[in-house]
């Protein structure tokens, strides 16, 4: 193909981790993703560990989903020595889990994608314009760090939940202060939400497309052991190899997810899509007052759909800590010492999955899915159709097509250095 | 005047652990309020009880030797977050004076020496240097 214009960023700015993206233009416009973080060898790391170990080194793929990959791997062990938790820690992990989603949306939203939607370049242009807004996000953010603070126990790689339970409980006093913060901070995801509702999504990226999400355990949780599909299609997680293949691509280390061969999304748009019947409460309200911005063929609405969940999450830990009386129990030590787990869970970028194999309290195999390593191919996708849409209605500044394809890819809220992995050596 | 003083960095990235090590030396022989905030300078948003001076010690890139940064020595600084995992300590400093309604009066960052994050390449005598000039602002 002759290449008439193109459009290269080695260093996409706000995004997670290293990517640029290469949009050509000629008698078809193509574009493609190029994931430049090295890979990052976990599943190998954690070969020959004993358990407890491994399950410290998951979270270091990432500090700011290392809640997610913290309470994964520990489903999966525990899955794997038939380990069943109490109610108890199954709560405070749910509220920790949340805790993680309303500080990773809030972190996304305000820093690093509400900027393009008013026209700013980063962040502090923003908050020196709208100090309101952001403070917003700044009430958000720390309500969720708070929350995992208390429960993971930690600042960075919270190491408080173990496999069978927590190493030290958080007081009850300490719950009641994330019940009192969780009411303060409700107007501020209700207002992120209805900050969205002054936008509307290029049109150009709409594409019928299957999203993939976790058939929740409780209400619209993270938890489950089962993945449903747009097209009514769902399957067990020890399954997921039959349905969720990877294959890669020369300029890039990330493996690229495909579900029956086909690519897909995964992530707040694709949770509110298959699971919008299980909201509740104020998130459930909004949903229904403004479902317009709910659009499954449109990335884009996945940035609606992250205000919406802070909503829900900030509700749902209210509810907990409403209702949890902190009592003092041990770890469910695991009687077996050998076994095969699967687990997957819901991260704020969408399905994680983890796969362990257990020999004499040894991992001798370990696979890890990030969501964005799953919606990897589609992003492109969508890349390449907002730059062909614009192109072809007559936009001819290289320059205005390329912050819009950024955007696009910020709508999905990848996360590069979670996704290189290696499954072996 | 009360203060309040701050350690950034992550315990497992090479050269970025320098702010850590310092809190780790200092965290049980002084009187001071110190916070340990991860790699993440939008807690103090969450932890600043109104203290007028703020210390930050933080790894600093492109220096051969601990700096001392006040005022607007920090604030001339252009750096910006390039993702969640690198998020700028002096960007998120900016944006916290916009959204603060109370604000430290005067900031001081003790910047250590860093060139990896691979293995760590400061030595014991940077992290000294470091503590001394702390102590210098805390007495």
């Amino acid at each position: 193909m002759k290449i008439e214009r193109e459009i290269k960023n080695d260093h996409l700015a706000r995004i997670e981790g290293k990517a640029g993206v290469v949009v050509e233009i000629g008698d078809e416009i193509r574009a493609r993703i190029n994931v430049t973080e090295g890979p990052r060898f976990f599943e190998i790391l954690t070969k020959e560990k004993n358990y407890e170990e491994a399950a410290a080194i998951c979270p270091r793929i990432c500090s700011f989903c290392s809640i997610p990959h913290k309470l994964t791997p520990l489903e999966a062990i525990e899955n794997a020595l038939d380990v069943e938790v109490t109610e108890q820690t199954k709560l405070l992990r749910q509220m920790l889990y949340f805790g993680n989603m309303v500080e990773s949306h809030a972190l996304h939203l305000y820093l690093f994608a509400i900027p393009d939607y008013l026209g700013y370049h980063d962040a502090l242009s923003m908050a020196k314009e709208y100090p309101d807004l952001m403070k917003n996000g700044m009430d958000l953010k720390n309500f969720g760090a708070m929350v995992q603070n208390i429960i993971g126990s930690r600042e960075i790689h919270p190491e408080n939940a173990v496999v069978g339970g927590f190493g030290k409980l958080p007081e009850q006093h300490e719950i009641e202060k994330i019940k009192k913060m969780a009411y303060n901070v409700i107007d501020a995801a209700v207002a992120t939400v209805e900050f969205f509702l002054d936008y509307e999504y290029p049109s150009y990226v709409n594409l019928e497309r299957n999203h993939l999400a976790i058939k929740p355990h409780n209400g619209y949780g993270v938890y489950g052991d089962e993945i449903v599909a747009s097209d009514g299609f769902y399957f067990s997680v020890d399954k997921y190899k039959e349905y969720i293949g990877e294959d890669i691509a020369p300029y890039s280390f990330a493996k690229r997810g495909k579900y029956k061969g086909e690519p897909f999304m995964v992530g707040a748009l694709s949770r509110i899509v298959n699971n919008h019947n299980l909201l509740e409460g104020k998130a459930k309200e909004l949903l229904n007052s403004h479902s317009e911005f709910v659009k499954a063929e449109n990335s884009f609405s996945n940035n609606f759909c992250q205000a919406l969940e802070i909503v829900y999450f900030i509700e749902k830990i209210a509810e907990m800590a409403e209702n949890i009386k902190i009592r003092k129990e041990e770890r469910v030590k695991p009687d077996k010492k050998d076994g095969k787990g699967y687990a997957v869970t819901e991260a704020p970028r969408g399905l994680l999955i983890y796969e362990v194999e257990i020999e004499n309290d040894i991992i001798k195999y370990m696979n890890v899915i990030t969501p964005t390593a799953m919606f990897l191919p589609m992003m492109e996708i969508d890349a390449r159709n907002m730059a062909e849409g614009m192109w072809k209605n007559g936009y001819k500044d290289i320059d205005l097509i390329g912050k819009k394809v950024e955007m696009v890819i910020r709508a999905y809220d990848p996360c590069i250095s979670c996704s290189v992995h290696v499954i072996r050596l | 005047m009360k203060y309040l003083i701050v350690f950034l960095g992550s315990s497992i990235a090479g050269d970025d652990a320098a702010g850590y090590d310092v809190y780790m030396r200092i965290k049980n022989k002084t009187k001071a309020r110190i916070a340990y905030l991860g790699t993440d300078l939008f807690k103090l948003y969450g932890i600043y009880e109104g203290e007028e001076k703020l210390i930050i010690v933080d790894a600093v890139y492109g220096i051969e030797d601990v700096i001392h940064l006040k005022n607007e020595e920090i604030f001339s600084i252009d750096d910006k977050s390039e993702g969640m995992h690198f998020l700028s300590a002096i960007e998120a400093l900016k944006i916290l004076k916009t959204v603060m309604k109370k604000f430290p009066e005067e900031i001081h960052l003790i910047g250590l020496p860093a060139k990896s994050f691979e293995k760590i390449t400061y030595d014991e005598k940077v992290i000294n240097k470091a503590i001394k000039e702390l102590k210098k602002l805390i007495e």
